[in-house]
């Protein structure tokens, strides 16, 4: 009896597997050729809400498809349900920052940070955002992480450098611009920074 | 550089942008995003409000929904609903500078002043300047102009005719006053009130002696009056403003006689000073449309003391200044007599940048204050009623110009004896009409 209940719970495993591998297939498909309604349809009929990945799929295609508030709840669920997913917090900063809730992102940013506090993509995000907001002193914190971790990383040594410069730290700039110019010579907003100091 | 930054800062949202208006966005349920960026594009207000309101309600809320609602709220000069949107923008994008000061306007333009500077004092120095810097400083405010006065012409009319022993009596002559003063706004939740004012009074004292003599004489009543009264506001909603108000007032006898026993009756000649004063405060309860008040003072007026309680209850119906109310009513308690006054003031905009407040006052005012004792009627005379009518003209964020016109009923007193031990207080009745003008300037 417990042998037959394996048995067919392995039959209906193996059924939903290749039901779910063939509707994700299905959305690729669609979703290359950007039609994200069907892509979302099909992912729909297999959606199981205690699923990370088809919350998470259902986050990215409802944000290509322009549906931002339900994309910030697919990935919202995907959240709760991998509590430590730094992808879905990537995810989420999509349709937030799409929709304008910078306050979204950067609370889903600093949960990330808590997470892998040298995560490249969110400590060159949030130094950017602060350098934005004129916050030198915090967007300086951000840069000088990424650009001692990748200290030839040209993203990094050309933030750092424009975030030096603004804060008055001349010397240190005019070095990081320099180093910015040799991974991309010629490169227009390096020589600008590099050119404003004398 | 700044490319750069705009670019990445963009690079989220711009991405999306070009599936607007393709099959994907056609799923938007009523395409609400599309929608209200149209209307907002077209200035369609009206439409957009209602949009953007059914939008946030079912659950497309949003940083940029709520603040193109609020945008339309604000345009529509309904700057209660406004606030709401704002503040919820904020919530959104923290810290964004066109949410703040479109929520710093929606606060003042709907006459919530004590809210607009909290909030000012809570944003980061780099926005508030950006918006405010210009209006958030001190204002200072003049105003002067004649008073004109028939007292003298209705005692005369008036007066007790007869076989009298003694009559005296102290009209009004025409006047020219002088107010000055300034508000500073300390920090955030404290404010100060400040002012002094220099008001003049020219009267006559007459008197008559049967048998002996009848004089009369101008003087000049020299006021000297400062203001004090700083507010601090506890949470959202509860402001408390104590209050003191000094007045010096300063006065010749303008009487002499050689005659020993008439100097008797007229007094000593030469100038004196008495103070008059008014200590107290309100406690307000501040709410978005609304703002209720009671206040109590203990009041010195010249050789009376009285008190006085009032409530006040102003009102914005449509959630801004075009339309505003404000109801008071007082008690003035001496230790001979308690009298009721009320008190209906109604403003509003008249027109682009016109504004007109009409006020009308009925029951005993004198040595009562107004607005927590920023008006001081510490005169003598009964005041029966007053209607006032004020015109305040906005030509900029700085600079205000304001026109006053008070018309007095009052009652004026003639002491009088028929015969020796039978004084008695007669009274008539004379207008006063003040016309002042003036302009205040926020630093």
């Amino acid at each position: 009896m417990l042998t037959g209940i394996i048995f067919f719970s392995g039959i209906a495993f193996s059924q939903n597997q290749t039901l779910l591998e063939e509707a994700f297939k299905n959305s690729y498909t669609h979703e290359t050729n950007a039609e994200y309604s069907k892509a979302i349809d099909v992912i729909k009929k297999v959606y199981d809400e205690s699923s990370y990945e088809t919350n998470l799929r259902l986050g990215w295609l409802n944000y290509q498809a322009g549906l931002f508030t339900e994309s910030i709840a697919f990935y919202n669920k995907a959240i709760l349900l991998m509590p430590m997913s730094i992808e879905a917090r990537l995810g989420f900063v999509m349709p937030a920052a799409a929709l304008g809730n910078w306050t979204q992102v950067i609370g889903r940013y600093n949960e990330i940070l808590k997470i892998d506090p040298n995560n490249y993509t969110v400590n060159y995000r949030m130094g950017s955002i602060y350098y934005g907001k004129q916050d030198y002193q915090t967007a300086y914190k951000h840069f000088e992480k990424i650009a001692n971790l990748y200290p030839f990383d040209y993203d990094a040594l050309h933030m750092f450098a424009w975030t030096n410069y603004k804060m008055g730290k001349m010397r240190e700039a005019k070095v990081l611009f320099g180093k910015a110019l040799l991974n991309k010579p010629g490169d227009s907003s390096a020589k600008e920074g590099y050119d404003l100091i004398k | 550089m700044k490319r750069h930054i705009i670019v990445f800062l963009s690079c989220l949202t711009v991405f999306t942008a070009g599936l607007r208006g393709n099959e994907a966005t056609a799923a938007f349920e009523k395409n609400y995003e599309s929608l209200t960026y149209r209307l907002y594009n077209e200035q369609k207000w009206d439409s957009l409000l209602v949009t953007g309101e059914e939008a946030i309600a079912k659950g497309y809320d949003y940083y940029y929904m709520r603040v193109r609602t609020g945008v339309a709220a604000f345009e529509l000069f309904k700057f209660v609903k406004a606030s709401k949107h704002f503040e919820k923008a904020l919530e959104f994008n923290a810290e964004d500078a066109f949410a703040s000061e479109l929520l710093y306007k929606s606060y003042l333009y709907s006459g919530r002043n004590e809210e607009a500077r909290l909030f000012l004092h809570q944003l980061p120095e780099f926005i508030s300047s950006s918006f405010t810097g210009k209006t958030a400083g001190p204002v200072i405010f003049v105003e002067t102009g004649p008073v004109f006065s028939n007292h003298n012409e209705q005692f005369e009319k008036n007066r007790q005719q007869g076989d009298g022993l003694y009559s005296e009596a102290y009209p009004n002559l025409n006047a020219f006053y002088f107010l000055s003063g300034i508000i500073i706004p300390v920090k955030g939740r404290i404010s100060l009130n400040a002012s002094a004012a220099l008001p003049n009074f020219n009267k006559r004292r007459i008197v008559d002696i049967a048998g002996l003599d009848s004089l009369s004489g101008d003087y000049k009543v020299k006021q000297t009056e400062l203001y004090f009264s700083p507010s601090v506001v506890l949470g959202h909603h509860i402001k408390i403003s104590p209050v003191v108000r000094w007045v010096n007032v300063s006065l010749d006898n303008p009487l002499s006689s050689d005659d020993p026993e008439i100097q008797q009756y007229i007094g000593p000649p030469g100038s004196y000073t008495y103070q008059d004063y008014a200590i107290g405060g309100e406690v307000s309860f501040l709410q978005k449309k609304w703002m209720a008040s009671v206040g109590y003072y203990s009041v010195k007026l010249d050789n009376t003391d009285l008190n006085q309680a009032n409530f006040s209850f102003f009102y914005r119906p449509l959630g801004n200044l075009n339309l505003y109310l404000q109801s008071v009513m007082g008690l003035r308690m001496t230790d001979s007599e308690n009298d009721l006054y009320f008190s209906q003031m109604a403003g509003g905009k008249l027109a682009g940048k016109l504004w007109a407040e009409a006020t009308f006052v009925t029951g005993n005012i004198s040595g009562t204050g107004e607005n927590n004792f920023q008006v001081f009627y510490n005169l003598f005379d009964e005041t029966k009623s007053k209607y006032a009518l004020r015109f305040i003209y906005t030509i900029n964020d700085h600079l205000k110009l304001n026109l006053r016109g008070q018309w007095f009923f009052k009652q004026g007193t003639e002491l009088y004896f028929s015969e020796p031990d039978k004084g008695e207080v007669y009274t008539y009745n004379y207008q006063t009409i003040s016309l002042t003008g003036g302009f205040s300037w926020n630093f």
